[in-house]
Order: C-alpha cells, then sequence, then structure tokens
C-alpha cells in the first residue's frame, strides 16, 4: 500500500441552475487572453446535449482516455507510443477548434463611430482569431436550456445506448446542467498521452498540471484526454489545462469556481487512496465494476492503519486530519451519493456529482406515487423525469442500481428532514432499508442542504517546509508564467519590489515557489 | 593541401567564414535559447485552426524533409571513397541520388507547397504566424527550391554532378579544421546559392520554431505512462537576477 | 446626456426582497462626456435657478393631488359609487369628488439653493411611509457635522447634501432600515395607532446606524422596519405581510384584513368584484391573426412572451462578450420544434417576428421545452450586436419590447375609494402584463447590419 493524498471535488447537480457564473469568474481568473478565446477550464453543459466539444463523449469517435486490449490490461484508446511518434506531425483524433467553440467578438468600434444620422448602428460577430466576419454555428454552450435539443440531442452519447426511446416533447422534457472541471484523475491518460513528459501529476496533491516549459506543442494530451479538457493555446503553441487553482489550494482557499458559485454545490476536500492499487482497479474488466473498483483505492481516514501509513508516507498530520473531516470522502465513501463521471473511460476521475432528483414524470400512472405527499418521491424513482438510465450512462457506465440508491437517500434525506421541521409523523422504514442512520440523515442534510462554507472547503494548506522559498524570490526570478501569452501570475502583488520575507502575504496567504522536477516515482 | 590557396576575400567570407559565423551562432543561439526561453521551445501547432490541408501536408512535408536528410547524411557526410570500396560506382551512385532524391524532392515540395499555402491563405494560420516564423519559412523554400533545382534539375534531367568532388569536401573541411574553399568555388552556381542558403537557415534555426525538430520525443518509447512530480526544496535566486548567475553580486546569496 | 452607469459613480441600491443595502462606488470616472445623474441634475438646477430669476421668478402653481392612500382621503367616497362631477352626478368637491387641489408655491430662482440641502419641513413633519411617521430628531443635527452645513442663501444652516456621497448618507439617516431608532420610533408610533405590540422587533438593532461608509465597506444587512411589511433579522428573511399575520398589524384596507371582495363599482361592471379567472385577453379575436397577406402558411400566429433571462432581470448587462460567447451570440427567439418545423425553420436560422406595434429580427432557439403555440424572447437584449435590418421595416429591428404594448386595464385607474387609492410608486396605473401575439416567419438568411 502507498497512501497518497488528493484534493477532490463533488458538485451536487440537485443545486447547480445553469448561472454560468463558475464558467465567467474562472475565465476571467485563467483564460482571458489571447490564444484562450476559446477555452474554458470549467464549462456547463444541458444535458442532454451533446457538450463541449461536440460529442465529446463518444470516445469511438474521439478515442480518449484507456481501454483494455485482448489481455486485459490497459492501453491508450488513441494507440501505442510508436503510433503516436508516427502520426506525431499530424494528430487524426485532434478535435478542431470549431467542434470546440469558434470565439467571436464584435466590431465594437463601428459603433461609436457610426456617422451621425446612422440609425442605430449595429455590428455582427467576428473572429476573434482572424477579425473576419463570423457567422456562428456552434459553441460552448451552443445548447443552453435544451436550445436545439430535438435536432441535435438524440446524438448525445448517452441517449445512444438507451433502450428505451427518450422522447423529445414538451409533455415529457426533461434537463439538467453538468458543469465540468478537469478531473485531476488518478490514472490520467493525458499525462500518458504526453510524449515529451510535460504533464504531470503532483505527488502532494493530485493536481495535474502542464509543464510550460517543457511542453513542445504535440498536442496529444488533447486528443489523449476522453473529457477533453486539456487545451491548445493557438497563441503560445503549448497546452493548457485546469489547475484546480493550485495556488488557491495551496493556501488553503477554495478554487475560483467553487468560491463564487452561486448554487453552493461544489465541495472541496482530501481523499487518501492506495496508489498502488490504481493500475489494477482501472483495468478491471467489467466497467460496471470500475465504480466499486475506484472506491476501493480510497482509504478511510478513520481507520488508525490508515493514517499511521499515511503519515509514515509522508502526508502531514494535518492533511490526514483533514481527509477525516473531508466532505468529499463523506459524499462519496460514507453516504454514497456521489458517483464518477463516466468511469468507463477508466482514467479514475476525482471530481464526482450527486445526480439530480427530478419531479415525477406521469404522476397518474407511476407507481408508488403517493398524492397526499408528493415529496415522498422514495417509492418512485424509477419514474422520474430523469431517466434513470440516462444518469447510469453518465455516472455508473450504465448500471442503475448505484443511482438508484443515491437518489433514493437524496430522497429520504428530503422526507425525513420535511417531516421533523414541520412536526409530522415520519416512518424510518425508507431510511432503513437504505441503511441510514439518523447521524446519517442529519449529516447529509447539513451538508447538503444547509451546506456552509467551512463544511464544504475542507482545504489543508500546503506545506512549505520541504518545498522550498518564497513567491517573492519566485516572482522576481523570472517566473515563464508571466511572459507574453502565458497565464500570467495575477498582477502586482506585495512580493514585488521586495515583499514581506515571511512567506506570507498581507491576506496571510502561504505562497510557495514550486520547483518541480522528475522524482521518476511513475506508474 | 591547403585548401585556402588562391583564393579571394570574397571566397574567404562566402565559403569560410560565413559557414563558422553561422555555426557558431547555432551552436550559441541553441544554448541562449535552451536556457533562457523554454517557453517559446514549442513546434507551434496549428492544427486546432485548420485540419484539412495539415493532414496530408504535414506528414508529407516532414517524411520527405527526413529522407531528404538522409540523403545528405549520404551524400555529404559519407566520404566517395567508402562508397566506393564497398562496391558502388558513381554512376549508380548518382541515379540512385537522383531518384531518390527527387522522390524526397517531390513529397518536400509538395508537403511544403501545401504548408506554405496554408499558412498564407487560411487566415487562421495567418494570424498566429509570428515574424520569425515567415523569416524561417521563406529560408527553408529557398532551400527546398534550389535544393530541388539541383537534385531534379541537374541530377536527374541535367547531366549530373558529382558534388561528392566538391561541395562534400568543403562541407567536412569545415569540421576537420580544414576548410577547402576552392573546392565549393568552382562548383556550379546552383550548387554555390544552395549552400549559402542552407547556412542562412542555420544561423537562424536557434531563433526560430524549427528547434522543434531537436524535441523529436523518442523516449517517449520506454518511459513510464504516468509522470508524478514532488516538490524538492530549492536554494531561491538572488532578488533581480532571474536566475541568472552572471548577474550575481558578491557573496552567493 | 450621456449617463454614468453603475461602477462609475456613488448611489445606493436595496430592494425589499433581498436583505441588504449596497452602496455603488465608482471603479473609474465617467468616460468621454458621461456625467453622473446627480451631477446633471445639479448643474441643470443651477443653470435652470439663473435662468429662472429673469424669466420666472416666484409663481404660484395650481396643483390637483390626487386622493392619497393611507390618508383619510381613502374614506372620502363611501360606497365605491364613482359618480362623475364634470357630467354633474355629484357636486365637485375638492378632496372628496375630486383630486385637492393644492396651491404651490415654486420660488424657481431657489431651486438650485433648495437642491443642495435638507430643507426645514422635516424636522417639524418628519418622514412618513405609508402613512407612518418617522419622527426624525437628532438625524438633522447628525446630519449637519456629518456633511457640513450651507453657509448662506435660504437654506442657510442646513445639512448638505449637494453632493451625492452626501445624499446617500441623508437617505440612510432618514431610514428606518438603515437608523435603528427611527425603525423603533417608527413601530412605536405604529403601536399608538394600531394598539398592538410592534417596537420589540426593531429592538435588538435600536442602537445601529448604517452609514455611507460602512456600505462601502462590504453590503449590510438592513433593520426591521416598519416601512416594509414583513419582519427581517438574521434568524428569519424577509417575507411580505408577516407583521399583519403574526402581529395582527392591520392590513392597509378598508376592514384592515385581508378582505376578497371589492365593491367598487368598476370592479362590478367587469364581474371581478370576488377573484376569478379571466383567461389572456383575445388579441387574436380583437386585432386578427396580423399575419402579411402573402404566403400565410408560412407564417406562425403564437402567443409571444418576453420572460425574464436566468441571467438579468431588467439590464442589458447580460451582453457583454463573455455572455454572448456561451450562447448565440445575439438576439434568440425559442420556439416549440413543431411550430418552427411548421414554417420552415431550423435551429438557428434568422427569423423575423412581428405584429402591429413592431418588428423585430432573431435566431430561432428550437427546443421542445417550449410549449406549441407560444415563443418567448428573453427581455433587454442589446439590439446593437448581432441585429440585422428587417425585412418587414428596412430598419434595424427592435428589441422584444417592439411587439408589446402597454395594455392598461381600467380597474387599474380605480382611485379615491379605499385601498385603492392612489400611492406614489405603491398603489395605481401599473403597466399590465405583457401577453401579446406575434408572426413569426423564417426570413432571408442573408442578413445586412
Amino acid at each position: 500500500m502507498r497512501p497518497m493524498a488528493q484534493v477532490c471535488m463533488v458538485m451536487n447537480l440537485d443545486k447547480c441552475i445553469g448561472c454560468h457564473t463558475c464558467s465567467v469568474t474562472c475565465k476571467q481568473t485563467w483564460t482571458n487572453r489571447p490564444g484562450t478565446e476559446y477555452v474554458y477550464f470549467n464549462n456547463v453543459e444541458t444535458k442532454p446535449g451533446l457538450g463541449y466539444p461536440a460529442r465529446y463523449e463518444d470516445q469511438e469517435r474521439w478515442k480518449g482516455g484507456w481501454t483494455l486490449d485482448r489481455k486485459g490490461r490497459l492501453r491508450l484508446r488513441a494507440g501505442s507510443r510508436l503510433r503516436k511518434l508516427l502520426t506525431i506531425f499530424y494528430n487524426p483524433d485532434l478535435p478542431t477548434i470549431e467542434d470546440f467553440h469558434d470565439p467571436f467578438t464584435y466590431d465594437y468600434a463601428r459603433l461609436i463611430t457610426a456617422p451621425p444620422g446612422t440609425k442605430s448602428p449595429s455590428v455582427s460577430a467576428r473572429s476573434a482569431l482572424t477579425g473576419r466576419e463570423l457567422n456562428p454555428r456552434w459553441g460552448a454552450n451552443w445548447e443552453d436550456d435544451l436550445a436545439g435539443a430535438p435536432q441535435r440531442a438524440r446524438s448525445d452519447p448517452n441517449i445512444a445506448t438507451m433502450s428505451e426511446r427518450v422522447l423529445m416533447d414538451f409533455e415529457s422534457v426533461f434537463l439538467f446542467y453538468l458543469p465540468r472541471i478537469c478531473e485531476h484523475c488518478l490514472n490520467p491518460s493525458c499525462v500518458a498521452s504526453c510524449p515529451s513528459g510535460a504533464l504531470y501529476k503532483r505527488s502532494e496533491d493530485g493536481i495535474v498540471l502542464v509543464d510550460q516549459d517543457r511542453c513542445r506543442g504535440w498536442r496529444f494530451c488533447v486528443s489523449g484526454c476522453p473529457y477533453k479538457k486539456v487545451y491548445f493555446n493557438h497563441r503560445t503553441g503549448k497546452a493548457e489545462k485546469c489547475t484546480l487553482c493550485f495556488p488557491r489550494i495551496e493556501a488553503g482557499l477554495p478554487t475560483i469556481c467553487s468560491e463564487t458559485c452561486v448554487g453552493r454545490l461544489r465541495y472541496l476536500g482530501i481523499v487518501l487512496y492506495d496508489a498502488d492499487a490504481v493500475t489494477a482497479a482501472a483495468a478491471t474488466p467489467d466497467p460496471r465494476d470500475l465504480y466499486e473498483a475506484q472506491l476501493s483505492v480510497f482509504l478511510d481516514p478513520e481507520d488508525t492503519a490508515v493514517q499511521s501509513a499515511a503519515e509514515q508516507a509522508g502526508i502531514p498530520h494535518d492533511w490526514v486530519v483533514a481527509a477525516r473531516r473531508s466532505p468529499v470522502y463523506a459524499l462519496i465513501a460514507r453516504h454514497k451519493v456521489a458517483l464518477p463521471l463516466h468511469p468507463e473511460f477508466r482514467t479514475m476521475p476525482m471530481v464526482w456529482y450527486i445526480p439530480p432528483l427530478s419531479p415525477v414524470a406521469d404522476a397518474t400512472a407511476a407507481a408508488g406515487y403517493d398524492a397526499a405527499d408528493p415529496d415522498a418521491v422514495f417509492a418512485t424513482i424509477d419514474a422520474l423525469r430523469i431517466p434513470l438510465q440516462y444518469l447510469a450512462n453518465l455516472f455508473t457506465a450504465g448500471d442503475v442500481a448505484p443511482v438508484r440508491d443515491a437518489l433514493r437517500r437524496l430522497a429520504v434525506v428530503r422526507s425525513v428532514m420535511r417531516a421533523t421541521q414541520l412536526g409530522l409523523e415520519h416512518r424510518n422504514d425508507a431510511a432503513e432499508e437504505l441503511q441510514m442512520s439518523t447521524a446519517d440523515v442529519e449529516d447529509l442534510f447539513r451538508l447538503l442542504a444547509i451546506a456552509r462554507y467551512e463544511d464544504r472547503y475542507v482545504i489543508p494548506p500546503a506545506h512549505a517546509e520541504d518545498a522550498g522559498r518564497l513567491l517573492a524570490q519566485h516572482a522576481l526570478s523570472g517566473c515563464t508564467l508571466e511572459s507574453e501569452g502565458a497565464p500570467g501570475m495575477g498582477g502586482k502583488g506585495p512580493s514585488t519590489g521586495g515583499g514581506p520575507v515571511s512567506g506570507r502575504d498581507l491576506a496571510g496567504r502561504l505562497h510557495l515557489r514550486l520547483v518541480a522536477e522528475p522524482t521518476g516515482r511513475d506508474q | 593541401m591547403n585548401g585556402l590557396r588562391g583564393i579571394n576575400g570574397f571566397q574567404l567570407f562566402w565559403w569560410v567564414i560565413l559557414p563558422y559565423l553561422a555555426l557558431a551562432t547555432f551552436v550559441i543561439g541553441h544554448v541562449w535559447r535552451y536556457r533562457y526561453d523554454q517557453f517559446g521551445w514549442t513546434s507551434r501547432s496549428t492544427q486546432l485552426q485548420e485540419q484539412r490541408l495539415l493532414k496530408w501536408g504535414s506528414p508529407v512535408f516532414h517524411y520527405g524533409t527526413f529522407a531528404a536528410i538522409a540523403g545528405h547524411v549520404i551524400g555529404i557526410l559519407i566520404p566517395e571513397r567508402w562508397t566506393h570500396d564497398i562496391g558502388i560506382p558513381e554512376n549508380a551512385y548518382r541515379w540512385f541520388s537522383a531518384s531518390a532524391g527527387t522522390l524526397a524532392a517531390v513529397l518536400v515540395i509538395g508537403g511544403v507547397a501545401v504548408l506554405a499555402a496554408r499558412r498564407l491563405f487560411v487566415a487562421r494560420v495567418r494570424a498566429t504566424t509570428s515574424a520569425v516564423d515567415w523569416v524561417a519559412l521563406i529560408l527553408l523554400a529557398i532551400v527546398i527550391v534550389l535544393g530541388i533545382a539541383e537534385t531534379v534539375g541537374v541530377g536527374l534531367l541535367g547531366g549530373g554532378y558529382d558534388y561528392r568532388q566538391s561541395v562534400s569536401l568543403w562541407f567536412r573541411g569545415l569540421f576537420a579544421g580544414n576548410p577547402d574553399a576552392t573546392a565549393i568555388a568552382h562548383a556550379p552556381l546552383i550548387y554555390q546559392v544552395h549552400a549559402t542558403a542552407a547556412w542562412a537557415v542555420i544561423a537562424v534555426w536557434p531563433f526560430s520554431r524549427l528547434v522543434h525538430a531537436w524535441s523529436y520525443p523518442v523516449w517517449y518509447l520506454w518511459r513510464p505512462f504516468v509522470v508524478y512530480r514532488s516538490r524538492v526544496a530549492s536554494r531561491p535566486n538572488e532578488p533581480g537576477t532571474s536566475g541568472r548567475r552572471w548577474r550575481r553580486i558578491g557573496v552567493r546569496y | 446626456m450621456p449617463a454614468a452607469t453603475w461602477y462609475e459613480k456613488h448611489d445606493l441600491s436595496s430592494t425589499d426582497m433581498h436583505p441588504f443595502v449596497h452602496s455603488f462606488n465608482p471603479a473609474i470616472a465617467p468616460p468621454w462626456e458621461a456625467r453622473t445623474d446627480f451631477d446633471y441634475f445639479s448643474d441643470l438646477a443651477a443653470e435652470f435657478s439663473r435662468l429662472a430669476e429673469r424669466h420666472l421668478g416666484v409663481r404660484k402653481d395650481v396643483v390637483a393631488v390626487p386622493l392619497g392612500h393611507d390618508t383619510p382621503d381613502e374614506c372620502a367616497q363611501p360606497g365605491g359609487r364613482a359618480l362623475d362631477w364634470q357630467a354633474g352626478e355629484v357636486e365637485a368637491i375638492p378632496g372628496r369628488t375630486m383630486p385637492r387641489i393644492v396651491v404651490v408655491e415654486r420660488d424657481y430662482p431657489r431651486l438650485a439653493e433648495r437642491w443642495r440641502a435638507l430643507g426645514p419641513l422635516i424636522d417639524e413633519l418628519g418622514a412618513t411611509t405609508k402613512g407612518v411617521p418617522l419622527p426624525i430628531g437628532s438625524e438633522v443635527g447628525y446630519l449637519r457635522s456629518h456633511n457640513g452645513t450651507i453657509r448662506d442663501g435660504i437654506a442657510q444652516g442646513r445639512p448638505r447634501i449637494d453632493r451625492d456621497d452626501l445624499f446617500c448618507e441623508a437617505i440612510l439617516a432618514l431610514s428606518g432600515t438603515t437608523n435603528g431608532r427611527l425603525a423603533v420610533a417608527g413601530f412605536e408610533a405604529l403601536e399608538r395607532r394600531t394598539g398592538v405590540v410592534l417596537a420589540d422587533l426593531a429592538h435588538e438593532r435600536a442602537g445601529d446606524r448604517i452609514t455611507f461608509a460602512d456600505t462601502v465597506t462590504q453590503p449590510r444587512s438592513v433593520i426591521c422596519s416598519p416601512e416594509w411589511s414583513g419582519t427581517e433579522s438574521e434568524r428569519r428573511r424577509y417575507a411580505p405581510f408577516t407583521i399583519n399575520v403574526e402581529r395582527l398589524k392591520p392590513w392597509h384596507t378598508l376592514t384592515g384584513r385581508q378582505h376578497f371582495f371589492l365593491d367598487h363599482e368598476w370592479m362590478a361592471e367587469l364581474g371581478e368584484m370576488l377573484p376569478i379567472y379571466r383567461p389572456p385577453l383575445d388579441l387574436i379575436a380583437t386585432f386578427g391573426s396580423q399575419q402579411a397577406p402573402a404566403a400565410r402558411d408560412a407564417q406562425l400566429v403564437a402567443r409571444f412572451l418576453t420572460p425574464h433571462s436566468k441571467w438579468s432581470i431588467h439590464s442589458e448587462y447580460q451582453d457583454n462578450l463573455h455572455m454572448l460567447n456561451l450562447f448565440r451570440g445575439g438576439p434568440v427567439i425559442w420556439m416549440n420544434h413543431l411550430d418552427a418545423a411548421s414554417i420552415g425553420v431550423e435551429d438557428n436560422d434568422w427569423i423575423e417576428a412581428f405584429n402591429r406595434n413592431g418588428v423585430t429580427v432573431a435566431r430561432a432557439a428550437v427546443t421542445h421545452r417550449v410549449p406549441a403555440g407560444t415563443v418567448l424572447m428573453y427581455h433587454a437584449v442589446d439590439r446593437h450586436l448581432q441585429m440585422p435590418i428587417a425585412e418587414r421595416s428596412g430598419l434595424h429591428g427592435g428589441t422584444d419590447n417592439s411587439l408589446t404594448r402597454v395594455v392598461m386595464k381600467p380597474t387599474h385607474l380605480i382611485g379615491g375609494y379605499a385601498q385603492l387609492s392612489y400611492g406614489f410608486n405603491y398603489y395605481g396605473p401599473t403597466g399590465s402584463q405583457r401577453d401579446e401575439v406575434a408572426v413569426i416567419r423564417r426570413r432571408s438568411q442573408e442578413v445586412r447590419f
């Protein structure tokens, strides 16, 4: 056993309202510069829909992620190392910018300089890349709220494998939003796909990053990721991706998308996992067993054997404490309401989702529907508007049972807490059937409904003592992130012109210099 | 034999000084570039912006170029005596050079034509082209066209020219510390211009995107799939030096 | 006049439904020739006063003041009979059968001086909201010392409010929602009037004062105050009318209770004395299908709704580059896929929507989440971006509201009777719901801007 720690996220889809605040704030922070106009490290998709880029979930087409060879060993779906070297001049699996989003702007100057007497001038869209007129035909959020769905959504890969017909009419309409960031996988296929070794996973917190100095622009990471969360900066010629806002995470702060989430639906916390078990788990033959396999890779932080193994492995004590308090571990492993996104890609994703409840589709026909207590959807989980099979295709490689259980747990929390707050009688048999104690129900309620900031984000700050020194030196030593086209370090802070020597800025944030060397500790 | 005897200043410049300057620039330029511009060291792929033309243009151009380079290695670096000793007469060599060379030439010119046209006429690709990209492209185009004129025009369709007696000797002589300017001074003009254009490419190389050629990642074949990195303790740089140790003042910080 | 926008001036913002008061603060100076509204008003007042010296002087004005909500005027016309003095049905009695006739002295040359200062009437009359008197006392002295006083002229010695931030300071000082003492005093006055216990609602924050500087630091929670009808505290957020329901404060109605029966003549004439279901106006019956004469089969007649988008209420600030890239980049009309198919429209096609009121051009968002027979165009989209010239008019298309028109309901004009009496920004003719009918057709996909 080799315990390691990772910062993971859970998103509660029951609460996502599709406001896209997360997308905009992330963009303003990280991808608000030439070369990244089309890039959304965080994007929100309307489901059912094709997503961004279009149909990215169809790995038969895009060849992302891993698959098993005839001998049951993991191999990259896009092909062998040799194939990559031979196709390095043209990557046959790369999406075009139109598959993502052809970014546009407007000739605003024409509005201001229109001659007097012009009747209410209006301008058309122009390409942000070339300045020429552009007629938008697809974008990062083209299908918002099911726009164009009757035409396109049938090609949603999650629908294609459903045996029941998904009706696209007004009476049976359903939708939910799926916010996505990089999964910071345990078995990242993007890292595996990079021929130059520029992508790496950080040992301390599992964040996957692109080394901007080492990237040589071979662009196999883009096609290698089945979630298509690595992007190519067309100005700098290098790959970029969600960084999990590591400067904030290192300081114990949540990511920008989490901080600004209006729906308060995001959770960040530590999960301890057994690094030695990852490959075997990812190679589990039946895709429907991958969910349980990944759960088995996670280590129980309450287990004292795990705690001591973790500390011996160099995980700091406060990190182990944080793992015990982790809301993410609680939602994933204790309460089992959170599920992985497309585990069949075999990358062992580390951003999980709580599936959304939805209204009962046809109250008169739904078996188990109780007209006297319409909130009690426990018995009618299979008859909710959002088809269970659709959610299962998204989260459990098609296995409906875990989705059903997760939804039933959410339903139990609702009906028990409602009864408690209104002083009504309620029966516990539903909770008992799911092996939920009163404490479990209350814990889930507090986490999901009250959802306090301090409960949702339990992020232990990184440890500086074994890492190096201070942002002051780092910024002055010619950080490559500051050069033209690069992500930037975010403006002038107290570190320029000789800042405080203590390593903390005026806001008390800890700054670390990341000096990363390949350790050779590979899988 | 002194290859510098009886040459004038003009010849000295073009065939001795310029090559050495170019080589020095090449070496020092690469050292500088590797140390100080890792961020700019990339293939600058434009596949995201345009795929259809790239699909054939790029592999054809690159493989064609490899073939052409292989041809240069054989023709310039391997002395004629060695091929003769293993039983390949000059005539056979010439026809091999002409035909294989023509094949490589077709691939290279086909590829570079597609790529150059793409870069020139596809707005999205043009928009991400920097000035030095144009310089490199133009120099490359010149070298390629001249090289093809040699191989196809002279070698295949013309009477042939035994460049191994002149150009190759001069080239090897530069590295042997015994430059033979007279050898190339009497070669046909087209070979001279091609060689000079090649030096221009070599001089510009370290400052252009061409450096991506050195990054062909053969080591990927034996690298484990997943790479981890840990933070390591490091000595911080002295403030204001940007890590450049020659800027350090006095006692070690 | 080009006006400064939100982040270019000082101002205050609050609503009933969210329990905070915010300040606006200038992040940048107003660009080019734009100025803040406050500056414009000040400058206009000064220039006007200067000109008025010669052209107007002091004038007397006769003003018809409506019979007011929350005043004894409500009982002026018992029985809900709206007799018309102009038709001789009743004697014309100001304040009873007709508006009050009030002579107002307008000292036009002194307008600017009055604009700059908090006037003396507030010391005697206090501030009144919804009929509840807030006794202004120490606040005037506070504003004198905080804001400074006017040196000369008719407002000498009065607190200055001649700058936007000083004006905001005055607003905050004179409202119970931001001045705990006033909230308590207002509730005490209400207690005397109504006989129910109320002042404890504000006791917790009786000593609190929210200043403008406080709001600049961060938005501040408002204080429970008689200006609103609901209680507000950290433990329990605002919901309207909770004071009436739980503390039995009388409702502002004729009976003091919620009542559903309105016995006004005009309500009887429309058959609405009790709440009743009324279907949407049958605009097709009234105005016809409004289709253009040719190619009727290619024109869809549908209900035209203009909802709030999920990203804005009424402002246009959803149309920044980020948000535009996150959808279709310009105006959109949502329609049902069956309706779209019936007129040959595919998703993202250019369509024109028109009726007797106007025309707009937009992209079609074809979806099954909109019922057939209805189209949606979300409010307030910037018509300078991606708004082509309309085929129908030869001009740039309008906005969602180009197709709607305010249709006033006659019963909204009832005044002078019980709770239906007029109150400024409170009760009176309102813009009615803009249910409309529009015609949608697929236009040429070649567009000109």
